[in-house]
């Protein structure tokens, strides 16, 4: 199910929060998770049992290595066993088809037969549900959580439906407090309905609109070099926007149910750098790399040659986190590049001389060439947009895309959007008369389009 | 004075505590009033929860659809699952097609869109000025034109055979779209691949189909606009050249002097129901904004009789007479009033009006057929079809789907001639299905009944060869699908009918795989008697013709045959070799030549077929043609054959 959708929010929605606010307060994270799982399970049911299985698995781990703990072991192959379920079923869910088609390609110079071979479906949100969980093991492994106190809480924790299948990726200890104790108010709830409006109006108001434009100018044509920016551009504005807008989404729905679930995104097109863009953007993804990833494989702690290399390799595999496909690593490798060439530079370089819109105006140059390959249909089209943005290509073949007046408009009001107006989240807890109204009317505005327009999936339940 | 800058923040407008959560100010902060709150609160519980409780009360009426759509309905109801989540995305359909709040709120945002921002909804494209394209129509998929050719051509070549085989003269008229006609009113991006058109009319030509090419003829003689700006439809002086041209090929053309009628002139204004893409869009505009959208310039044409005004128009040539000589059928895109007294002016004859707006391909010519006794004295069927209907979609399971109207067509009129056709190899009967017994075949996966390899059968793929199947079939839905090339077509097998006998379409000249499925919704039952490739000539008459003995050329070998004199041929003529039938190796091409000096020979490329293969020709275009010489060519060495062995049929 997404949310974007009329039997979310017309059905599903409503009816949950009846049941919610009608159960008793020990069962009301029961009530979640069922919900999650028709929720989840909408479209394809079986896979609720994959999820289940990762459920189970890590519960049990942190159970068994707090029981260890009790009799002075470390439990460390129960969070072995974690690492390898989590792990193992991202890998076959999410990898399989890639690294089959990656070794036929291979093997195909060398007269080898391609292997034939079922493609696997990939589970939504697989990606976010792993790395929640394994968080659980390894926390509790690390002394840094305590054991969650019973398989419902635990339930709960894994297949809470807000933001389940996009993030945030919200680390057991986070919540771990919420999930047997957190306050329900109207207030906290109002503000809960304002994040989420806002949400719904930033997806289907902006990223949809710019979404028929990116899907016209990535459809494999060659671009000249105004619209081969443009259309980047309006990529960039358009997962922004989808994506932030899924969190706001997320934020407020925790909201309703009483929980405070983690910031994702803070206004990251203003960055004056890409150091700086990874603090703001998909915060509890980056954070989750550098606190599981990054910080593992020795961080800073070992040397400047180490550091860049941790670093490089970090934003690699965040790359590749992203899908199983050869764009997503040139996009890691783009970012993780350009993190080290930061590093090197300095903090005292020519560039952070230049005035600040200079240099947001140079990240976003890098953002979008970076984002250029993650919407690319493969590397050689990659190649080709980035050598159309810099002017390398044949003006023969070049197609124009149709930029509409509604364009025009949705990019105006996005570029408004992230340069003139802070983050939903601090504009909910101020929640002004000034944007309370004009919200509810582009929530209305927005359901409307919805009802106009043909439901786009969240780009990011590709991830 | 200093200024911030925009990229620095604070903790507070990031709006997170300490733990990345997001952080809420005290009661005590509050800055918006309880009423504040608790309008918003009230407005999102209406909104959400009111927009459901109206949908699951008050539903609207589900809307009407045309054949296809309802087959495609039928066909999604029947494999919706849960475990797929099929049955998940039909019951959001379902939601969406019956939502009262959105049959409300639609149209009057449709109307602001488009009249704010030039907004098109999805499945309409805006070019310049007021011009709109239907999205689908415009934008074929992303195949070769030579495939959606091939494919197209094969399809209709097919349904001309089958029609003209039941005595129905047919004229076949493909409209070309108008995104190709006014391509230069096209927004810049949009690429509706204008050379397509004229390759699938000439496919569809060489296929020998008797067609009249209105995109020449609109190309070279239209004097306005084809199409109207805001509709779909052509315009009344193209429907008056259309007329013209179609009622000249099929030869009814009555000389100018001899009419009783005369096309009169009238106004510049495009009459009010000629803008139906507003109305798809569901946008409806003021009436000063329709009548500025009306003045684009295009003529209105009507037959009066020549006598003079208030002389009493013949009955004969009333429109939509069921005493129609001349059958309109197809979809409509001549508007049908006008398009039916124009092709009555030029023809003088009744015209029964068959075509019906969105129909789906052959839809109407089945429906003609099917009613035919109500019509004792037809004698021509005009099928006109958008060209664009030959862009067959993909099924689930990837393969192109012919149309079902096809299919359903074929199903119920069994051809009166037909000839067996001996394999080198029998069909592999699968597993699913017993012979001479009831087999329930309800449920969402087709039973296989029968399967041929790929090289045993080489032919044309303009439905010369066919599948026959004897049986029966009981219960509410009994399918019978036939996959070839990548292709499928499906039909429902006739309650009663104790054969169906489907025509194998295929892209190109080839020696595909051929699978035969059954499947139906539950209660459904099929039973097969026997299963025979045929073949599926115009008529019944057959000659053999021996070919000489094999003999070097090149490296290879050649089976020739020179005629004394030239063989004349029927329309759909077929050369067929079967089984009984050797060639030395494996052959490469088959070269036909005909007595009209003018028209080069005609060469079939042939691949991966096996030296014993069966072989089925329509002779396309040529057929019809005095036939002069046969020349068979392969690769290897050729052997010494019997002259038994070297005999081909030639049936018409």
């Amino acid at each position: 199910m997404v949310f974007a959708s009329g039997v979310f929010l017309y059905y599903f929605l409503p009816l949950f929060l009846a049941a919610y606010y009608l159960t008793p307060k020990g069962w009301r994270n029961f009530t979640i998770a069922a919900a999650s799982y028709v929720f989840y399970g909408w479209w394809r049911p079986d896979f609720v049992i994959l999820m289940w299985v990762s459920t189970v698995i890590d519960y049990a781990c942190g159970r068994r290595i707090e029981r260890g703990r009790e009799r002075g072991l470390r439990g460390k192959r129960w969070v072995a066993l974690s690492l390898i379920v989590n792990l193992g079923l991202l890998g076959y869910f999410k990898y399989f088809n890639f690294g089959i088609d990656t070794l036929n390609q291979i093997l195909a110079p060398y007269g080898f037969v391609p292997l034939d071979i079922a493609r696997v479906v990939l589970p939504v949100g697989i990606s976010f549900y792993t790395f929640q969980t394994l968080s659980y093991t390894v926390d509790v492994y690390n002394g840094a959580a305590k054991t969650v106190r019973n398989f419902r809480d635990f339930m709960c924790y894994v297949a809470m439906f807000p933001q389940l299948v996009a993030g945030p990726i919200v680390r057991y200890n986070a919540i771990a407090d919420q999930l047997h104790d957190r306050e329900h108010t109207a207030d906290k709830f109002y503000r809960g309905v304002l994040c989420f409006q806002s949400g719904l109006a930033k997806k289907v108001l902006i990223a949809d609109v710019l979404g028929g434009l990116v899907e016209q100018a990535f459809d494999g044509r060659m671009l000249g070099v105004g619209d081969s920016w443009f259309a980047s551009l309006a990529f960039t504005f358009q997962l922004y926007f989808d994506f932030s807008g899924y969190s706001d989404m997320a934020i407020g729905l925790g909201l309703m149910m009483g929980f405070r679930l983690p910031v994702n995104f803070d206004r990251p097109l203003i960055s004056k750098s890409i150091t700086e863009l990874w603090r703001r953007w998909h915060i509890s993804l980056s954070s989750f790399l550098r606190d599981y990833l990054y910080v593992p494989l020795g961080g800073n702690r070992k040397g400047t040659t180490r550091t860049y290399v941790n670093l490089w390799l970090t934003m690699l595999i965040g790359g590749l986190w992203h899908g199983a496909a050869w764009t997503y690593v040139v996009w890691g490798i783009w970012h993780g590049s350009l993190l080290v060439i930061e590093r090197l530079a300095g903090k005292r370089s020519l560039y952070s001389r230049t005035p600040a819109f200079v240099q947001i105006a140079i990240t976003l140059c890098l953002i979008t060439i970076g984002f250029t390959c993650f919407r690319a249909l493969d590397l050689q089209h990659a190649g080709q947009l980035v050598g159309s943005m810099f002017g390398a290509v044949d003006s023969s073949n070049i197609s124009a895309i149709t930029v509409r007046p509604i364009h025009l408009v949705v990019m105006g009001t996005a570029a408004i959007l992230v340069y003139g107006f802070p983050t939903t989240q601090s504009l909910v807890q101020r929640a002004r008369l000034a944007w309370v109204i004009p919200l509810q009317l582009l929530f209305l505005l927005a359901l409307i389009h919805l009802h106009h327009e043909d439901q786009v999936p969240f780009l990011y339940f590709q991830f | 004075m200093k200024t911030k800058s925009p990229s620095s923040t604070s903790s507070s407008e990031l709006g997170s505590d300490r733990e990345g959560l997001i952080a809420l100010p005290d009661a005590t902060e509050l800055r918006t009033s309880r009423v504040v709150r608790w309008f918003v609160l009230f407005g999102f519980a209406s909104v959400t929860a009111g927009t459901g409780l109206t949908d699951t009360f008050f539903p609207v009426p589900r809307p009407r659809m045309a054949l296809h759509q309802e087959l495609d309905y039928a066909a999604r109801q029947e494999r919706a699952h849960v475990m797929d989540g099929s049955a998940a995305r039909l019951l959001e359909y379902e939601l969406r097609l019956t939502s009262r709040v959105r049959n409300t709120v639609a149209q009057p945002y449709s109307t602001f869109l488009y009249e704010s921002l030039r907004e098109p909804s999805a499945i309409v494209i805006r070019g310049e000025g007021d011009w709109l394209f239907m999205r689908e129509r415009t934008l074929p998929p992303q195949r070769s034109d030579e495939d959606l050719a091939g494919r197209g051509s094969a399809a209709v070549a097919a349904l001309d055979r089958r029609v003209h085989s039941l005595d129905v003269p047919m004229i076949v008229v493909p409209i070309p779209r108008k995104s190709v006609m006014h391509a230069d009113k096209l927004p810049s991006g949009i690429d509706s691949r204008v050379g397509l058109d004229r390759v699938i009319l000439d496919a569809i030509a060489a296929r020998g189909v008797q067609m009249v090419d209105l995109l020449r003829l609109f190309q070279e003689q239209a004097k306005e606009g084809v199409y109207y700006p805001c509709d779909s439809h052509w315009s009344a002086a193209s429907q008056l050249l259309a007329a013209e041209e179609i009622v000249r090929v099929a030869g009814r053309l009555v000389p100018d002097s001899e009419r009783r009628t005369v096309v009169r002139e009238g106004d510049a204004i495009t009459p009010p129901g000629r803008l139906d893409l507003l109305k798809y869009m569901d946008v409806r505009l003021g009436t000063e904004r329709l009548r500025e959208l009306r003045r684009q310039g295009l003529h209105n044409y009507t037959i009066e009789m020549r006598s003079g005004a208030g002389a009493k128009f013949p009955e004969d040539l009333a429109v939509s007479r069921r005493n129609g000589r001349i059958a309109i059928s197809g979809t409509s895109y001549s508007d049908g009033k006008f398009f039916s007294s124009f092709l009555g002016h030029y023809s003088q004859s009744p015209i029964l009006n068959g075509a019906m707006s969105a129909a789906d391909f052959a839809g109407q010519v089945r429906e003609l057929l099917l009613r035919r006794a109500e019509f004792p004295g037809l004698e021509l069927v005009v099928f006109e079809f958008p060209v664009h209907q030959l862009f067959f979609g993909r099924d689930e399971r990837g393969l192109i789907s012919l149309p079902d109207s096809l299919g359903l067509f074929m199903a119920e009129n069994l051809p009166p001639h037909l000839e067996s056709l001996k394999l080198p190899r029998g069909m592999q009967w699968g597993a699913d299905l017993a012979l001479h017994e009831f087999a329930d075949v309800g449920g969402t996966e087709p039973n296989l009944i029968a399967g041929l390899s790929g090289g045993a059968l080489f032919h044309t793929g303009d439905g010369i060869a066919a599948i026959s199947i004897r049986g029966a079939a009981r219960g509410p839905r009994s399918m019978i699908e036939v996959h070839v090339g990548g292709q499928r077509m499906r039909a429902l097998w006739p309650e009663g009918a104790d054969r169906v006998v489907l025509p194998l379409i295929d892209a190109r000249a080839a020696a595909h795989s051929i699978r035969v499925l059954a499947h139906g919704t539950a209660g459904s039952a099929i039973r097969v008697d026997s299963l025979e490739l045929v073949v599926e000539p115009g008529g019944d008459r057959t000659r053999e013709i021996e070919l000489g003995a094999p003999t070097t050329a090149g490296d290879g070998w050649t089976l020739r045959t020179d005629l004394a004199d030239a063989l004349p041929t029927r329309r759909f003529a077929a050369l067929v070799a079967d089984a009984d039938f050797e060639l030395p190796s494996g052959l490469t091409e088959i070269a036909l030549q005909f007595a009209d000096a003018e028209r080069p020979s005609l060469h079939i490329p042939v691949q991966a077929c096996d030296p014993s293969a069966a072989l089925a020709i329509h002779l396309g275009a040529f057929a019809g043609l005095p036939l002069m010489s046969i020349e068979l060519r392969g690769i290897g060495e050729p052997s010494p054959l019997e002259p038994s062995k070297r005999v081909l049929r030639l049936l018409d």
